[in-house]
């Protein structure tokens, strides 16, 4: 049994001049629950599809559960980007039609779909078309799809474009207790917090380089906080001339302040000085989000211009 | 494998099993089925005799005596048998099925005299006790056939105005359009026959004397043997084998082509892809469209022989022509679903299939276009060259070897058949290259040239 269900090493692909991925290393550990994050046009899917053995990487080797995704198609559940239904075909004949193609069937396959169904809230639809539903169901239906097989890897190129917060956070639901099985299950998104909530493992892209590739406790231990918190007592206080503090954010009409502080300082000396201007009612540490995380090494690796455009993209999500 | 089935099992589901499949392929040649089945009844015409008395008026009777012998029951056999003698053989076959739709007649012919009162006879026929009044003018009967001059301004002052030389005649308006026909023609032919009689010839002698016989042909085979050469209606067989072929094979390939744009269109085409290897989707929807082609090929061929055996042609097919059929139809077939399942994986939408569509429906006119010269030279250069072009191989040979006046060498049956096979499977592993491509493929559509380059890639 091998350690890793993907493990893909020093892969390139090119499209016409575009670079859309540059050696790219990537493991995914078995029964991990990983996110695979870049804002749009990183190469995530592009990546995704070479996993897959949809597209063929130019050079590097892709391994997936020991050999390839083609010998091991019924083992592995798939979510495409580009994902559709048949729209004349009857949800239950569909997932039926999808399970046999992957090697389910019999009663087994049927008991499947039902309880799926059942927890996806998407009983009553099984006599219906597709194109009877609305696209919020039939992106359920596309990720039961995916599922329906009982596999041990899924991978789910942005399982939750598309969806209400109500059903994100169902398929957030369904993502954990799969994982809680066994599963091994990869999914990308640009929505970094959601990632953030339910992920064990973050690989980060931009450009086609991965920028990160880690377990959620050690980014949080790497990556130092860099924001304060402070509501303090006195409304008048100038917070930005504590040292080590490089900017404050104010809300408006709010006495909670953001410290934003200098790279080389260190968090708990600054909340010190802070606490030495002015009474707080409230002063704290904020966890680095993946998305300051995310711009801290866009800004290393690129420079403050790429940083800031990252930050901008990833503030239109 | 069960893969591969249960994409056929889907795509056939889904073509055959619609309501528009069903109406469009099924329902219609089932109706045509019933149609033809009961043509004799549907077709058979309200044959009603035609019964009465005609009033001939002539100067000395012998139109009127003409005219009796033309309208008796003996004329009506001879003319019967001179109409069928064509058939040959199968003359009284043939007299016996056309009988029924022949009307009956049952006619008096009465004469007159040329100083009858005209006026009187028109209100007879008004109040329908006399069918017709025909007015012979002596001029008809005259030994030089024309008219004198005496008698044509005598004529020119006739109330009615009629041309010299022609027979007036009255009728009443309620007579069928065959029945009138059929007393134009009997009162035409009794001229002849007065005509003739009157010259001291026989005119039963004559018709006999002029009564062209029919043709019953035997050709010669380059082997040197005689065969029986067939009526008119067998230049239709092959044309009909051709056109059975082309709507059976290019309906479902059809088909083909709109689920695979349709899969491509609507995103599905990935799904499927993780499931199943190109080749495997390929496949299975080549094989469940062959199953709806043989659905279509079982209904209009049914439909085809219960025609024939309803009008007893039976005998134009024999079954070698069945087994050719089979031969070709699985050829035709895959070669056809080929090029569409390929074209339907470069293309986003129909409307840019139709450019790649358009040049390979050219070449496959060829035939439909050509069918009239191969079918007259069935060995000629044009048919002989046309048979070894891998698309147009089924169709040009199926059009060949049902021509029933030449047959095809062996040799060229067999070679199209290996080299038919040979080019069929090419095509198919070449629109799989093509498929395992274009499925994934979006954007702009490819050029016949980079529809090559695809068949390189590994």
């Amino acid at each position: 049994m091998p350690e890793f269900s993907i493990n893909i090493q020093n892969v390139n692909k090119r499209f016409g001049l575009t670079h859309a991925v540059r050696d790219l290393d990537l493991r995914v550990p078995v029964g991990s629950l990983c996110g695979f994050l870049g804002p749009n046009g990183a190469g995530k899917s592009t990546t995704i599809r070479m996993i897959m053995s949809i597209i063929l990487p130019d050079t590097g080797s892709v391994e997936v559960m020991g050999s390839d995704a083609l010998r091991n198609k019924d083992r592995i559940g798939y979510l495409p980007e580009e994902r559709g239904l048949y729209r004349k075909m009857r949800v239950g004949e569909f997932l039926h039609y999808v399970g046999r193609l992957k090697g389910a069937g019999g009663a087994d396959l049927s008991r499947r779909i039902n309880h799926w169904l059942e927890r996806i809230n998407l009983s009553e639809v099984v006599r219906h078309r597709c194109q009877e539903l609305s696209k919020g169901m039939q992106q359920k239906i596309q990720f039961l799809a995916s599922i329906i097989h009982d596999p041990e890897l899924i991978i789910l190129d942005e399982p939750f474009s598309g969806l209400d917060p109500v059903n994100t956070s169902l398929l957030n639901q369904l993502i954990r207790e799969l994982n809680e099985q066994g599963k091994t299950i990869i999914f990308s998104t640009h929505v970094l917090h959601q990632a953030e909530l339910i992920c064990d493992r973050i690989f980060l892209i931009n450009h086609g380089v991965k920028l990160l590739d880690s377990s959620l406790e050690e980014i949080r231990r790497t990556f130092d906080p860099k924001t304060i918190i402070v509501e303090p007592l006195d409304e008048y206080v100038d917070l930005s001339t504590a040292q080590g503090v490089h900017a404050v954010h104010s809300s408006n009409g709010q006495q909670i302040h953001e410290l934003e502080i200098e790279s080389d300082a260190d968090p708990q000396a600054v909340m010190q000085a802070v606490m030495n201007m002015t009474q707080v009612r409230r002063i704290e540490l904020r966890r680095p989000t993946l998305e300051d995380v995310f711009v801290e090494l866009v800004m290393k690796d690129e420079g403050e211009a790429a940083a800031e455009e990252v930050r901008r993209e990833l503030s239109h999500v | 494998m069960s893969k591969v089935l249960a994409v056929a099992w889907r795509e056939f589901k889904y073509t055959a099993m619609t309501k528009a499949f069903i109406f469009g392929a099924v329902v219609i040649p089932a109706l045509l089925f019933g149609l033809v089945a009961f043509a004799s009844l549907l077709f058979k015409p309200n044959v009603t005799e035609l019964t009465g008395t005609i009033v001939v008026i002539d100067d000395d009777g012998s139109f009127t005596a003409a005219a009796e012998i033309e309208t008796g029951p003996d004329r009506m056999n001879e003319r019967l048998a001179d109409l069928f003698a064509q058939f040959g053989e199968r003359a009284a076959q043939a007299a016996e099925m056309a009988t029924p739709y022949l009307p009956k007649v049952n006619l008096t012919v009465q004469s007159a005299e040329p100083t009858a009162d005209l006026e009187q006879l028109k209100q007879q026929i008004h109040d329908g006790e006399i069918i017709a009044l025909a007015v012979y003018p002596s001029e008809l009967i005259a030994e030089d056939n024309g008219i004198d001059s005496a008698s044509l301004s005598e004529m020119d002052n006739s109330e009615e105005g009629d041309e010299p030389g022609t027979i007036a005649l009255y009728l009443g308006s309620d007579l069928a359009p065959n029945h009138v026909s059929l007393i134009n023609r009997t009162l035409r032919t009794a001229v002849v026959r007065a005509r003739t009689e009157k010259q001291g010839q026989d005119y039963q002698e004559l018709i006999t004397l002029l009564r062209r016989p029919s043709i019953q042909t035997r050709t010669i085979t380059p082997e040197g043997q005689e065969a029986k050469s067939v009526g008119e209606l067998a230049i239709f067989v092959p044309m009909g084998f051709m056109m059975l072929l082309w709507i059976s094979t290019f309906t479902s390939a059809n088909y083909l082509l709109t689920t695979t744009i349709e899969e491509k269109s609507n995103k599905v085409i990935e799904v499927l892809l993780s499931a199943v290897s190109p080749m495997q989707l390929m496949t299975g929807k080549i094989l469940g469209q062959a199953l709806v082609s043989v659905i279509m090929l079982m209904m209009y061929a049914g439909l085809a022989i219960v025609g024939l055996v309803t009008f007893s042609f039976m005998h134009l097919i024999p079954m070698t022509y069945l087994f050719y059929m089979a031969a070709y139809f699985v050829m035709a077939y895959f070669m056809i679903s080929a090029m569409m399942a390929g074209i339907g994986s470069a293309v986003n939408d129909l409307r840019e299939a139709q450019s790649l569509i358009g040049p390979a429906m050219l070449v496959l006119m060829i035939p439909l276009m050509l069918w009239f010269f191969i079918q007259e030279n069935p060995n000629g250069t044009l048919a002989t060259v046309t048979s070894f072009i891998p698309p147009l191989i089924p169709f040009v040979m199926i059009l060949r070897v049902t021509t029933p006046t030449e047959s095809v060498d062996l040799w060229q049956i067999i070679v199209s058949l290996v080299w038919g096979y040979a080019a069929m499977i090419g095509m198919v592993w070449m629109a799989a290259k093509i498929f395992r491509v274009g499925v994934l493929m979006y954007g702009k559509p490819p050029t016949p040239l980079e529809l090559i380059k695809w068949l390189r890639y590994s």
